[in-house]
């Protein structure tokens, strides 16, 4: 919870500083000039930050490098035993399918540690170990 | 142009509701920032596990273009009670047409009805596509974690015509692929920065 306010804060100060620079423009205009160099490299940056943001969620996974399009990278902190990469957006309501189908537990579907493994090897593995 | 602006903004708002963001945020950023890419790095970022302080940085700094495009239109802001009402307007496409027109008034018609556009078409492709996002159960199916650097590289595709600009995304993308590794999310993109300089070296070559 802390953690959501704390994203909507970013985003207000997001929101505030945008129309800071869109209000800067106009108003330094009428006082000082900035060189062509400046706002050029300003574009620059831009293109760079964004060209690294495709980059990186294009080709990576959890860290790691990934096939484009490979499934799971977004939910893979979601998942028991993800660690760190287990984050505040996991305990938003997620779509149904995103759970156990056949007993509603939180648990992936298929996972050992869910009802709904009773009799799979890997399931009864699991509660044995856990016995 | 409004209406491919609208439809980014579906893929805009069903990204943000996919990855975990409750409806009303994509909405509300998109009505407050009005700023197509620094919104999908900001909520990128904050998907990928980042810290909403390194968002809402990087997201700044995708902005600060906006401080260029106040120079390049002075004659184009009206004074009075208008004025901020045109500054939040300022965006991509309200500038270009507003420089492709010759004269002022054609100007300032421009820039208006492109910027109540924008203002009208990107929240609501937003608002779509969340619900969309919301009621579509498996959201993996329509691949929009594939969607989403497509849509990133298309709006960055024009920029890419210039030669020193193109050698410099190309040089922080990969940047930002090597440090990605050893590197809180987030950090990779802005390291990616380091690049910059060689677009000035290049241009002046």
């Amino acid at each position: 919870m802390r953690h959501q306010l704390a994203v909507v804060a970013a985003m207000l100060l997001l929101a505030l500083g945008t129309f800071a620079f869109r209000l800067a423009g106009p108003v330094l205009r009428t006082r000082i000039a900035l060189p062509a160099r400046a706002g050029r490299l300003l574009e620059t940056g831009a293109v760079v930050l964004l060209a690294g943001l495709v980059a990186t969620t294009a080709l990576t996974t959890d860290h790691s490098f990934a096939l484009p399009g490979q499934p799971g990278w977004r939910s893979a902190g979601c998942w028991p035993g993800a660690g760190h990469r287990s984050s505040w957006w996991c305990s938003l309501p997620r779509p149904p399918r995103r759970s156990c189908a056949c007993c509603r537990c939180d648990l992936p579907v298929n996972s050992p540690g869910s009802p709904a493994s009773r009799g799979t090897v890997a399931g009864d593995r699991f509660r044995r170990r856990q016995a | 142009m409004c209406v491919s602006v609208g439809i980014i903004g579906v893929s805009y708002g069903a990204i943000a509701v996919s990855s975990g963001f409750p409806v009303w945020f994509p909405v509300l950023t998109a009505v407050l920032v009005l700023a197509a890419s620094s919104e999908f790095l900001f909520i990128g970022i904050i998907a990928a596990g980042g810290s909403p302080a390194a968002a809402a940085a990087a997201a700044l700094l995708v902005n600060a273009r906006h401080l260029s495009y106040g120079l390049a239109l002075p004659d184009v802001i009206q004074p009075g009670w208008r004025r901020v009402a045109m500054t939040h307007l300022m965006n991509d496409e309200s500038v270009v047409l507003a420089l492709a027109e010759p004269d002022p008034a054609r100007k300032r018609a421009a820039y208006w009805l492109c910027g109540a556009g924008m203002l009208a078409c990107w929240p609501a492709g937003a608002l779509a596509g969340a619900l969309l996002g919301s009621a579509v159960h498996d959201t993996a199916a329509l691949g929009l974690d594939a969607m989403f650097p497509a849509v990133i590289l298309a709006l960055i595709l024009p920029a890419l015509r210039d030669r020193g600009t193109r050698h410099a995304a190309l040089a922080g993308a990969a940047v930002a692929l090597a440090t990605t590794a050893f590197l809180p999310p987030g950090l990779p993109e802005l390291l990616a920065l380091v690049a910059v300089p060689l677009s000035m070296r290049r241009s002046e070559a």
